[in-house]
């Protein structure tokens, strides 16, 4: 079943992209903390790298401004092309990257999709959350993996 | 199983960035009538594929194709996107053709595929090298887990 506003992020093991030891869990990442946390299909794939991380590596400093402590990007992807991508788009320091590799965090919150046909297998909706002290207390989920409005960046913001 | 010398390859369905993005191609478009070099890895951007396996390859595939070989192949569980923009910082282009096998169905289907959800990549391919005229295995190496050496493109080349 997919995560509705007012539920807790699933308590679990995730990877972050950092330069040292990356395992770090959900309950560290959102308790007592306000984050803004998106998902998308894959990195290097036309919207998430054209629009998708972009818009939230050029707004991260209005989000934080409005009392946001992070802001996490998941893909179910490993750190190793999590990590190449985040540099190669400007994103480190910015933007965490969560790398869900094997789409645990995911079905755990009920946003995977099943993009088998175009070769990537089970993959993240591209979605954007607002998460207070573990709570959903935004969320949007796109109709398409195309589509980049509702989670996109400006829209994320306005709901802050 | 895993396949062996002798064997025929399995039928797979893999895809290849193209044109319009990733492209749908069978096992038999890849192998059917032509001598090709194949090595499969555990992930793009990850360290030793990054640093020796794909670079080992590019550097060598001059030298390989002089020796009758139509093509060469890079295969990992990863999709068209990413294995495109590894392959591309890399100097694939012209040398190896990468080749996304996202949904893992070769790496399963010739029984080289192995789990590595504890380090957060899902099911991934195992190390290897093969060389396979006309869909028939001709050579094949593996490496264990943790090692390199066997299927690196200098020894294929000393071998054939």
């Amino acid at each position: 079943m997919t995560i509705q506003v007012g539920d807790s992020i699933p308590s679990m093991n995730v990877q972050l992209v950092t330069d040292g030891p990356n395992e770090v869990s959900t309950d560290d990442i959102f308790g007592g903390r306000k984050i803004v946390l998106f998902g998308l299909p894959g990195a290097y794939t036309p919207t998430c790298s054209a629009t998708h991380l972009p818009g939230f590596v050029a707004q991260h400093d209005d989000i934080k401004a409005k009392g946001t402590d992070s802001i996490i990007c998941l893909s179910v992807n490993d750190v190793a092309v999590l990590g190449a991508w985040s540099d190669d788009l400007g994103a480190r320091g910015k933007v965490d990257m969560l790398a869900d590799g094997s789409a645990v965090l995911t079905r755990a919150m009920g946003l995977e999709i099943d993009l088998s046909v175009a070769g990537l297998a089970i993959r993240c909706k591209r979605f954007s959350m607002i998460v207070e002290d573990g709570k959903v207390t935004a969320l949007n989920v796109e109709e398409t993996p195309k589509a980049c409005d509702i989670s996109g960046a400006a829209s994320t913001l306005s709901q802050l | 199983m895993t396949i062996n010398v002798g064997d025929k390859i399995s039928s797979a369905t893999l895809h290849i960035f193209g044109d319009n993005g990733p492209e749908a191609v069978t096992t038999d478009d890849l192998f059917s009538g032509k001598k090709v070099a194949v090595f499969g890895l555990p992930g793009a951007f990850t360290k030793t594929c990054s640093a020796q396996h794909l670079p080992g390859f590019v550097a060598n595939a001059d030298a390989l194709k002089a020796k009758g070989l139509d093509d060469i192949l890079c295969m990992s569980v990863n999709d068209a996107f990413v294995m495109k923009a590894w392959g591309e910082k890399h100097g694939a282009p012209g040398n190896v053709t990468m080749v996304g096998d996202g949904n893992g169905e070769f790496a399963k289907a010739i029984g080289l595929d192995q789990d590595l959800s504890a380090r957060v990549m899902g099911v991934r391919s195992q190390r290897y090298a093969m060389v396979v005229d006309d869909g028939e295995v001709k050579m094949l190496k593996i490496d264990p887990p943790g090692t390199y050496g066997e299927t690196s493109a200098e020894t294929m080349l000393a071998e054939n």
